[in-house]
């Protein structure tokens, strides 16, 4: 059943939903939060669920409309820092690491070996960035396409 | 596992070879990640291959061509290659004989043993695997085995059971033929034998009631889980959009039994179907060794399994190949 009125969100929630507003993933909001990103994940799960929404864009917007996140959500104060965006020249003073990267994407990076993430460690910014765009794709797929394919499970 | 040792090609590329006889794409995401990123050198077998590709394994020197690339097979995992997958689900969609489907099985059995490493292993089958968790102490469900599915209700006692039939994807073809198959939970005294279940047995099982139904997948060590919620244990196949799939942090005590299987069965790759009761205790149902993942990370618009998949592959190449 959809919520639309009755009770606010929480403080967490709030901070998460105005983290979407702001375009972090799960895995940035996360560590923003400091949570795990399956916690997050799940956190944003259940507000899809409550208020009957497709994906986080719908959600935000949901929010807004139902004056459940406030107007000044968004765009975010420049004197919030933005965990995405670096100082001047940051790349250029920053060496790419590839797991951090593959981490705020949102991949479970610490659930590798040791070996596994030495391998993933040595990947360029080109080689991670075709990584993700594999998951990116995979994403692409809509599950009511998907549900409609063989599945053995 | 076992070492090739046979070298006659030095100029063949030692390559991963994953080939996928049925079910999804899974191997396929996991190849272009191997490829596109890993920089490793992999060959994909898929179902379309064994019908239109020329493909030569030389028994002696253990060698691969696969229309006309030639590898030395380093790490190969094989899935849904038995006889019965093969003539189920052949694409293109057509008939294939049984000495076909028992031909191109008894070739990918070759295949894995011309391998340094092979993946997923070897579990026991889903009724066997019941009676071997619970001799490691892994808490399960009681169940039978039974054409009568009324009279194994009575034996086992339970004021509900679930009736199922193991793996019926992989060997009905038939899509309107599933409906026979699909498990169903049911009160003990209203049990009575199915439609298409009369003149074949089916598993009968003690309903567990639980807070939490899990998916966990088990990639060589890691370990990454889904919480799956469904009305209906049929649900994947009648109603999929209504199935919530989210991913969780794996319960330390799912970890366990999930680890303790592994071990047993020497699984580098496991699909877990678990439940967790309302004492916190964690219970084996089944796992598929070939099981899908793509369509929980779908559902959970979350890939980290092909990323585990695709790490867990290219790792392995990567010892042997050192």
């Amino acid at each position: 059943m959809t919520e639309t009125t009755g009770r606010p969100l929480s403080d967490g929630d709030l901070t998460l939903v105005t983290m979407l507003a702001r375009g972090l993933t799960t895995g940035l909001a996360a560590r923003e939060m400091h949570l795990s990103p399956y916690t997050v994940g799940e956190r944003i799960s259940t507000l899809l669920m409550r208020f009957s929404c497709k994906n986080r864009a719908e959600l935000v917007a949901f929010c807004y409309v139902h004056g459940l996140l406030a107007g000044q959500a968004w765009p975010p104060d420049q004197a919030t820092p933005d965990p995405r965006r670096q100082p001047e020249g940051g790349r250029a003073v920053m060496p790419f690491d590839a797991l951090q990267e593959l981490r705020e994407a949102g991949q479970p990076v610490d659930l590798l070996s040791t070996r596994q993430r030495e391998i993933l460690a040595s990947l360029s910014e080109h080689e991670v960035g075709v990584l993700l765009s594999i998951q990116r794709r995979l994403s692409e797929v809509e599950p009511e396409v998907d549900g409609q394919e063989l599945k053995l499970l | 596992m076992s070492s090739p040792g046979r070298l006659s090609d030095p100029d063949a590329e030692a390559a991963v070879v994953l080939a996928s006889c049925a079910g999804g794409d899974e191997l396929v995401a996991v190849h272009d990640a191997l490829t596109g990123s890993l920089g490793t050198p992999s060959v994909l077998i898929g179902q379309a291959d064994l019908a239109s590709t020329p493909i030569t394994l030389d028994l002696t020197s253990g060698l691969l061509d696969v229309g006309g690339r030639r590898v030395r097979p380093t790490v190969v995992w094989a899935r849904h290659w038995g006889a019965g997958a093969i003539a189920a689900h052949a694409r293109p969609a057509g008939p294939v004989s049984s000495l076909a489907a028992a031909t191109w099985s008894e070739f990918i059995r070759q295949l894995t043993q011309s391998a340094a490493v092979t993946l997923p292993g070897t579990a026991p089958v889903p009724p066997e695997q019941l009676a071997d968790a619970a001799r490691l102490g892994v808490p399960t469900p009681r169940t039978v085995l039974t054409t009568d599915a009324a009279a194994g209700a009575r034996q086992l006692g339970s004021p509900r059971v679930v009736v199922k039939t193991a793996n019926f994807r992989l060997y009905e073809p038939d899509r309107q033929a599933w409906q026979a198959c699909w498990p169903r939970i049911t009160d003990r005294d209203a049990v009575t034998a199915g439609a298409g279940e009369r003149g074949r047995p089916v598993i009968v099982q003690e309903y567990v009631e639980h807070v939490r139904e899990l998916r966990v997948y088990y990639l060589n060590g890691a370990i990454c889980a889904f919480a799956v919620r469904k009305a209906h244990p049929s649900s994947p196949w009648t109603d999929p959009l209504s199935v919530s799939v989210t991913p969780v942090d794996c319960p330390p005590d799912a970890a366990e039994v999930v680890q303790t299987l592994c071990a047993a069965w020497q699984l580098s790759y496991g699909a877990f179907d678990l439940l967790v009761t309302g004492a916190g205790e964690t219970v084996f149902l089944e796992v598929n060794q070939d099981g899908d993942w793509l369509w929980y990370e779908r559902r959970a618009r979350w890939h980290g399994v092909s990323f585990l998949a695709a790490a867990m592959v290219g790792q392995l190449f990567a010892q042997v190949a050192a």
